[in-house]
């Protein structure tokens, strides 16, 4: 058996599951227990004396890991970035958009596009690799989007790979935790009005959601009810482009009774569209149940990615107070 | 006019390094006609392992990896055949691994970093037979996948080296089919068991390593500007048995796209240029013959945009240009 | 503009700190406030360096500008955190230019012409170009547009006061007479400035070559009209319409077609003699980003007349293409502004 995968280790003070596999909240399966998890064994001797100086003479270099609000500047302080949010409930597919997305750079350029770089390509991999595993119900708390903070992955393109110019996107995945708390209360929504100032807001509905009948209408409503709060509170204005994307579209295109087009696009146009500054509507399908000719792998993607690198016209910006009268015929002197 | 240059060889593990090593010190030692580089002085390492091992290269043996245990980290003093010029190479691990555990420890030792704030150029050596050039994950499920059948990363160079491999595999189906006893759930159970629950470092692909390595020298390099790269392509024998004139530049291109778009787009910061070696000549197997006629100074093949030379120093020289 | 930049700060600070808090608002903002008394153009120059993202000519200015922001705030990162800089260096430009201050002319016309070739690019959301060129308009007016009418009034009512038998000359009297003649001087400067500029599109005749403008022709003509027409102004800044009179000078050349050839600044500068260029150029000998074209003319005097001077600008101008093909009334309008940011330093 290969070595540490299954080194067990729990943060409850008192809970011996690592010695004797007995989970202290007495769970059959530990991987359920919310304290519970498992620990890469690499270093096994620093796992166990945990209060291990740290060692003096190394250079430490940057983890790789995604940045939170708090050393996200280490990439802003550099580099102009532009930031996108994408919010939604959990698994509506917003973890495996980035995570496909950092494939397609795996393969080749993307579109037109050219990987030239991110400081956190480890939280793109542990995403990738999380979305890959089929089942992963027993994802340990360790790995879980740090469930109330912000993140960021970061993702430095170019569209000419010998020009200068580069463009830094910081992607950020609002956890569904963090998602359901802010619909239902505006304190926690004004916690997310770092969004207000995004260059761009991608809210992810579950496509297989709206497929099912007893599912569509609940998670319509959660995400009018999203929206609407957002906008009391502020976090959305008129100065917000909003992408509404629906995910698992392959699941969803072939169901006949439900009218996407009256249900989302109208529906949500006719409620939003006045007190946003845009809202576009986006049917993907990044990992289709089944590669066809019509859903190949990243579906719809490339139309996201464009739709986030587009250069922004300039901000609204107020007119000129009215100018000062001058008896001066030259200056009205037009040729 | 005297120079010094420092150059330092990095590469992860199993990247043909080894083998290079082993041909540049024979070929130094024996004063080739074609190596445009000499020994000055050996400031570390042991040379007793060194001569072993170019010893048993000149003898088309197994460069096995019980040879270099002792063998440490290597400074070498050379001087240019042709010049005044000096260079000090820096090997500062054999096998590669450190610079696995830079990935996943995400620290450089103090030494280490002194070499790379003093390095001038660096050889960055890539095995282009790995399978883990590109995820593993990704491969074993897209190349199921109709879509990118006839995409660069997927054409059939890979699959023509496993055959050994799906020989080995082979032998185990059928062992696991006919045994009757154990229970189904058991087997599902072990298969799950085997599959890690856990992202580990390990699992990433060299091209993401890769480009984390290079990320790590123009952010914690002080004063970083830029830095010239002779990125070696080993094997360079197979790949061209495979692919009829390809270049070094179109083979990354191909089989490690996100370390070539990387590369592509930082020029200002990594001046790069490709070289195709094989160090050892051929297949050590099916050409064994041909080689073993040919002097051990005519083995080399070091294949670039110029052409084709025998100068096994050539991607060190570039990096002193 | 609706918004002071200080309630804007937050809008253009977010995109170099995510994580901006009230206090550390407050931190930059006083450091700025403190920065702004600096009356110093040399030191703005430098401030412009910095938002370009180029090097400063003195690493003096840019210490005072980070050590500043480092008073008030002790964990401010000080080196290789070029967004950060230049995000502060945008802001920093914006408050300064909001304030109405002599030394805005400096500033406003040096960044809009180091913006001339484009191959410097701030691509902030901070709005420093539009913020430079409100201010120019601003002080083009207030220096021209004097209101007498007022003075009329107070002249009126100070001619009464003395009439009467109490009156006794004071201080404050005194001022009011010599502001009210100032005022007078002012006032004859812009007309006088105003209808020289006439007559000499009247008179469609170049003064320094004393030839018609047709005669003289495209695009010799361009730095010339640029010349004179910066000799007949009175002021600092050029009036509002400078570009529109500039244009019309040009098209006067044309015969009074419109312009429809574009011309490169290499073709327009080697179309001078020697002579022709150093008068043109004034007294001014040197090399700044924020003079290109002066820096242009200056570097080709050492060469023969037609050969090739561009290998000389290097350096400083790196990636400012003189034989790219631009609009005539362009190159003409920068050479003009460029005079005046020159006349502005002295």
């Amino acid at each position: 058996m290969e070595s540490g995968l299954q080194f067990k280790r729990c943060n409850q003070a008192g809970c011996t599951i690592h010695e004797d596999g007995v989970c202290l909240e007495d769970f059959d399966d530990p991987t359920q227990c919310p304290h519970f998890y498992l620990a890469e064994d690499e270093e096994s001797d620093s796992q166990i004396d945990e209060s291990e100086p740290k060692k003096k003479d190394v250079i430490e270099l940057f983890d790789g890991e995604q940045l939170t609000l708090n050393n996200v500047k280490k990439v802003t302080y550099k580099y102009p970035t532009e930031v996108v949010y994408l919010i939604g409930e959990h698994d509506s597919g917003k973890t495996t958009i980035l995570a496909t997305l950092f494939e397609m750079f795996q393969m080749g350029p993307f579109f037109n596009y050219n990987f030239a770089g991110s400081y956190t390509q480890v939280g793109f991999e542990r995403r990738c690799f999380y979305s890959r595993i089929e089942s992963d119900r027993s994802v340990p708390d360790t790995e879980r989007t740090k469930l109330l903070e912000f993140n960021f992955l970061h993702l430095a393109l170019k569209t000419n790979p010998a020009a200068p110019e580069t463009i830094h996107l910081l992607l950020s995945d609002i956890s569904g935790e963090k998602f359901k708390r802010a619909r239902n209360s505006s304190d926690e929504m004004r916690e997310l009005s770092l969004m207000s100032r995004a260059k761009i807001v991608n809210y992810v509905i579950d496509g297989e959601k709206l497929a099912k009948p007893r599912l569509r209408f609940a998670a319509i409503n959660e995400a009018k009810l999203f929206i609407q709060k957002a906008l009391d509170v502020g976090v959305f204005d008129k100065n917000t482009k909003l992408n509404f994307i629906v995910s698992k579209w392959d699941l969803l295109n072939p169901i006949i009774d439900f009218n996407y087009q009256e249900h989302i696009e109208n529906a949500f146009t006719r409620d939003f569209l006045q007190r946003l500054r845009a809202l576009d509507f986006h049917k993907i399908a990044v990992r289709p149940f089944e590669i066809t000719k019509e859903f190949e792998l990243g579906h719809g993607l490339i139309k996201i990615l464009n739709s986030w690198l587009v250069e922004d016209s300039p901000p609204l910006e107020a007119k000129e107070p009215a100018s000062l009268v001058h008896e001066r015929m030259i200056n009205n002197y037009t040729a | 006019m005297k120079k010094n240059n420092n150059v330092a060889i990095i590469g992860l593990p199993a990247t043909g390094k080894t083998t290079y090593i082993a041909a540049l010190w024979y070929l130094m030692m024996s004063h080739s006609q074609h190596c445009s580089l000499e020994i000055d002085s050996l400031e570390e390492g042991n040379q007793e392992y060194l001569n072993e091992l170019s010893n048993k290269w000149a003898s088309f043996g197994d460069l096995g990896r019980t040879m270099l245990a002792d063998v440490g980290d290597v400074i070498m003093n050379l001087k240019f055949v042709e010049s005044e010029s000096t260079l000090t190479l820096n090997i500062p691990d054999y096998y590669g691994e450190i610079f696995d555990e830079h990935f996943r420890d995400r620290e450089w030792s103090l030494e280490y970093s002194q070499l790379m704030n003093t390095a001038d150029g660096i050889l960055l050596f890539i095995d282009p037979r790995s399978t883990n050039n590109v995820s593993a994950t990704i491969m074993s499920e897209l190349s199921a996948l109709k879509q990118f059948q006839d995409t660069d990363v997927f054409d059939g160079f890979l699959s023509s080296l496993q055959t050994a491999e799906n020989e080995e595999e082979s032998h185990e189906k059928p062992a696991k089919e006919t045994d009757p006893v154990v229970p189904e759930k058991v087997i599902a159970e072990a298969e799950e068991a085997k599959k890690p629950k856990l992202y580990q470092h390990k699992s990433s692909s060299n091209q993401v390593k890769i480009v984390d390595l290079l990320q790590f020298l123009s952010t914690h390099v002080p004063g970083f500007k830029s830095i010239k790269v002779s990125l070696v392509i080993s094997a360079w024998d197979v790949v061209n048995e495979y692919y009829d004139n390809i270049s070094p530049e179109d083979f990354l291109r191909k089989k490690l796209p996100l370390l070539f778009q990387f590369l592509n787009c930082n020029q200002q910061s990594f001046q790069v240029k490709m070289f195709g070696v094989s160090a050892q000549g051929g297949d050590y197997g099916a050409d064994i013959e041909t080689l073993e006629k040919l002097s051990p100074d005519e083995r080399v093949i070091v294949y670039d945009t110029g052409g084709t030379s025998k100068n096994i120093a050539k991607p060190i020289i570039w990096l002193t240009e | 503009m609706s918004n002071t930049a200080k309630q804007r700060f937050a809008d253009w600070y977010l995109s170099a700190d995510l994580e901006l808090t009230e206090d550390s608002q407050n931190k930059r903002i006083e450091s700025i406030e403190e920065l702004m008394k600096i009356n110093d153009k040399l030191f703005w120059l430098d401030i412009i360096r910095i938002y370009l993202g180029i090097e400063v000519n003195d690493q003096e200015n840019f210490d005072k500008f980070i050590g500043e922001f480092k008073n008030k705030d002790s964990i401010f990162p000080v080196s290789g955190f070029n967004n950060l800089h230049k995000t502060l260096a945008g802001i920093l430009l914006c408050f300064r230019l909001e304030k109405p201050q002599e030394i805005n002319k400096s500033i406003s016309l040096a960044y809009l012409n180091s913006r001339f070739f484009g191959q410097f690019s701030s691509n902030l959301k901070i709005p420093v170009l539009a913020y430079c060129n409100a201010s120019l308009k601003t002080w083009a007016i207030k220096e021209r547009n004097i209101d007498l009418s007022e003075r009329r009034t107070e002249i009126v009512d100070f001619g009464e006061r003395m009439e009467e038998d109490t009156y006794v000359v004071d201080l404050e009297d005194q001022t009011f007479v010599t502001n009210a003649i100032i005022a007078l001087v002012d006032k004859n400067r812009s007309l006088l400035e105003e209808t020289n500029i006439l007559w000499w599109l009247f008179g469609e005749t170049s003064i320094i070559l004393s030839e018609d403008f047709k005669k003289v022709g495209l695009p010799k003509i361009c730095p010339i009209v640029a010349r004179e027409l910066f000799d007949l102004i009175t002021f600092s800044v050029h009036p509002v319409r400078a570009r529109n009179i500039v244009n019309k000078a040009l098209i006067l050349a044309n015969s009074g077609k419109a312009l429809s050839k574009d011309f490169t600044v290499f073709q327009t500068i080697n179309s001078l003699t020697i002579d022709e260029r150093k008068i043109v150029l004034g007294n001014y000998k040197s090399d700044s980003e924020f003079l290109p074209c002066l820096t242009a003319l200056f570097k080709s005097l050492t060469f023969a007349e037609g050969a090739d001077w561009t290998p000389a600008l290097g350096g400083k101008l790196t990636g400012a293409d003189f034989k790219k093909s631009m609009n005539l009334t362009s190159i003409s309008y920068q050479i003009l502004c460029e005079l005046l940011l020159v006349k502005n330093l002295e």
